[in-house]
């Protein structure tokens, strides 16, 4: 069972949770879930404020609260219990709290997906593209044929790498990636994913 | 063959050159292309110090232009001896200059011309691994697998370059089959 805990600041922020109409609160559950993905929406902000007579930066640091509830939710995939149990601790109107846990629910796959874009990873690879040509002559030389790949490599920092190779080294790099392709079926891999689980 | 008339004219000047000479000349030419002798050769040989140094620059580099133009144009020996008939090459040095490049221009051809064309960076190893995400500090419960390619490039000047990228299943999938594709697509040239 995990659970998620709110430092005193926070749970000050949150306090007046309890005292919000549903619709105020969904409005400002909906808010965090957008400032969130990376939409920040101040208009939607100000009219909140305005209508429930609170200055801004009190709306704004629960905003920031909620948003960290979505994240560490999110980061570690809570069951329902356990994100109504963390809810708990700010003890907000049964409404709030069904609303809480339906934005979480719904927006889950798509938080997890955009905190592992954040990650730490390498460049992956986008495309690979080939042609194979016969090289006939050139300056120094000339009437011999000699098959040659042209390969263009497109990674996810936009980078484009090309290279040639002849055929005897693409044979045995397409011979290398094929084997490490079956590690993912091997009895080894299998074991430790058991294992881990 | 490209010669200029200035190359081919080397080959007349050879009458100028005693015949004694010749064959020291061809082992220094071959020596040189062969890149096991380079031109201080001839400041130790007294022979070859003696011939006015004009001349012979000038049947040196005649020379010297004709072989590397034989070995492009993938002459054998026979092809180069039938060549050297229509020139004013005198006989018995043209007999000893293509016995030299009989038994030598394949190795030319190693050490120049191959060596020397203009190409990308070359393929010339791969490493691979294969690691099991758990979790990092933004996302935890990942639980998938990752490969990390590590494609080894070399330059014209032998400088290694490492490419690396990473890949899921679904993208190593995609690429093998893409290679595969290529190395079929040869087996269909020949």
């Amino acid at each position: 069972m995990v659970i998620i805990y709110f430092n005193n600041e926070q749970k000050e922020d949150l306090q007046f949770l309890q005292e919000l109409s549903f619709e105020v609160g969904s409005k400002i559950v909906q808010v965090s879930i957008d400032f969130f993905k990376g939409n920040y929406n101040p208009k939607l902000l100000q009219n909140v404020s305005t209508k429930i007579n609170l200055p801004q930066l009190k709306v704004e640091r629960c905003v920031y609260a909620l948003s960290y509830l979505f994240t560490e939710s999110s980061k570690l995939s809570l069951s329902k219990s356990d994100f109504l149990e963390s809810v708990d601790a700010i003890s907000p109107t049964k409404e709030i709290e069904e609303c809480l846990l339906e934005s979480y629910q719904k927006n889950r796959e798509e938080m997890r997906r955009i905190l592992s874009e954040m990650s730490l990873k390498l460049p992956s690879i986008d495309s690979l593209q080939w042609r194979l040509d016969v090289q006939i002559s050139s300056r120094r030389t000339s009437n011999e044929a000699k098959p040659v790949y042209l390969l263009k490599l497109k990674t996810s920092d936009n980078r484009t790498v090309w290279f040639q190779a002849d055929y005897n080294e693409l044979e045995s790099m397409t011979n290398q990636l094929e084997i490490a392709l079956k590690e993912s079926k091997s009895q080894h891999y299998k074991r430790i994913k058991k294992y881990i689980k | 063959m490209e010669l200029s008339k200035t190359n081919l004219n080397s080959l007349s000047l050879l009458k100028k050159i005693p015949k004694s000479v010749h064959q020291e000349l061809l082992s220094l030419i071959f020596g040189v292309l062969l890149q096991q002798a380079d031109e201080t050769e001839i400041e130790k040989s007294q022979s070859l110090k003696q011939i006015d140094s004009t001349l012979l620059k000038e049947v040196f580099s005649g020379l010297i232009t004709i072989v590397i133009q034989a070995v492009k144009a993938n002459l054998n020996a026979k092809s180069l001896a039938q060549f050297l008939k229509d020139t004013s090459a005198p006989a018995e040095f043209a007999g000893l200059l293509v016995t030299a490049y009989g038994k030598t221009f394949q190795k030319i051809k190693e050490i120049h011309l191959e060596t020397t064309g203009f190409y990308l960076k070359k393929l010339i190893d791969i490493n691979w691994r294969m690691d099991y995400i758990i979790k990092s500090n933004k996302i935890e419960q990942i639980d998938k697998p990752v490969y990390f390619i590590d494609l080894n490039l070399q330059k014209k000047d032998g400088q290694i370059e490492k490419l690396k990228f990473s890949c899921d299943t679904n993208q190593l999938q995609d690429l093998v089959t893409t290679l595969k594709d290529a190395v079929l697509a040869k087996k269909s040239l020949k």
